[in-house]
């Protein structure tokens, strides 16, 4: 590249960049104001809306869960054939320590 | 381009007045509190500011939509500022991430044309290369046609090449600033705005190749 061709190159690209940082206004109307305004209200009155604790989550999620697991021992109890009335005294007459322990957790 | 001064009404001034002595801190943590109102204090204190980025980075038609965006994700983070930087840092890296994004769909979409070059942009390089005297060379800066081959140049660009080549060439901002505000490590900032400036020159070349009847 000949010198002439590097000045020319410099004196563009000095020209290129003083005219990005031409300073630019632009004119904000209040309605632009008002569009953000409303959209941050309206963004923060869902969060509002959606903002359920932690600790309730959690609680509706494990009697969810609770639920499911109920209805899935019945289903299978049903398919193996088990009758709840003759396997409690089964139990009461084979292992009656071990009917009181899970007593608890039955009721 | 237009120039125009934004006339403030009388109560809006009065509530600038007010929030002088509020720590933006202060203030976020209002907003983070339930007191939403308060974002028109971010909105008015960061108003031109957000637009001074913005409109550098993006076509003047599109920047209020890009600034809008760019106050919605202020909101968005607000609850992530540990307050370490000040705001204004905060902003400005909201802000040009905002533009990288525009210019990521606008690639992504293809929709607009690329500009091409007319007879005007070649009169223009030749009254730049010509201009002896600072008055002649002022005025070339300026003009419509400098923005437009400006503009040229950059869309022969990749979109991280063109985010790079603005903030570090044409801002004039480190490579370190630069890397904070892409969010980007300092090597990647630095091979890339080499890489870039390269691209301008040829640019540059073709531009000053480009003969009558032999537009681009």
């Amino acid at each position: 590249m000949t010198k002439d061709n590097n000045d020319k190159i410099k004196k563009i690209e000095q020209s290129l960049i003083d005219s990005f940082r031409t300073e630019q206004e632009i004119l904000v109307s209040p309605q632009w104001h008002n569009n953000v305004m409303q959209r941050v209200k309206a963004l923060h009155a869902d969060k509002v809306v959606n903002n359920i604790p932690y600790s309730e989550a959690l609680m509706w999620r494990f009697v969810t869960v609770s639920c499911c697991v109920a209805i899935i021992s019945c289903l299978a109890a049903l398919g193996a054939d088990i009758n709840p009335e003759h396997s409690l005294t089964n139990l009461l007459l084979k292992d009656p320590l071990g009917l009181i322990t899970t007593q608890p957790f039955l009721w | 381009m237009m120039n125009t001064t934004k006339i403030y009404s009388a109560a809006e001034e009065q509530l600038s007045e007010s929030i002088v002595g509020q720590s933006d801190q202060d203030v976020i943590s209002s907003i983070l509190n339930g007191a939403i109102d308060e974002f028109e204090i971010i909105l008015k204190r960061y108003e031109r500011y957000v637009f001074a980025i913005v409109i550098k980075h993006v076509p003047y038609e599109t920047a209020q939509e890009v600034a809008h965006e760019v106050f919605i994700k202020i909101y968005y983070g607000l609850r992530s500022f540990r307050g370490e930087t000040p705001f204004k840092h905060f902003v400005a890296a909201i802000a040009v991430r905002s533009c990288y994004d525009y210019w990521r769909q606008w690639y992504k979409s293809n929709e607009a044309p690329m500009s091409t070059l007319t007879q005007e942009h070649s009169n223009w390089c030749d009254s730049v290369i010509a201009s002896e005297s600072l008055e002649i060379f002022k005025q070339s800066q300026s003009s419509r046609e400098a923005k437009e081959v400006l503009h040229w140049a950059l869309n022969a660009m990749t979109l991280e090449e063109r985010m790079v080549l603005t903030l570090t060439h044409l801002e004039g901002l480190s490579v370190k600033e630069a890397a904070k505000l892409l969010g980007w490590s300092a090597i990647n900032v630095k091979v890339r705005a080499h890489r870039a400036r390269t691209k301008l020159k040829k640019q540059i070349i073709k531009l000053i190749n480009i003969k009558d009847g032999d537009m681009k």
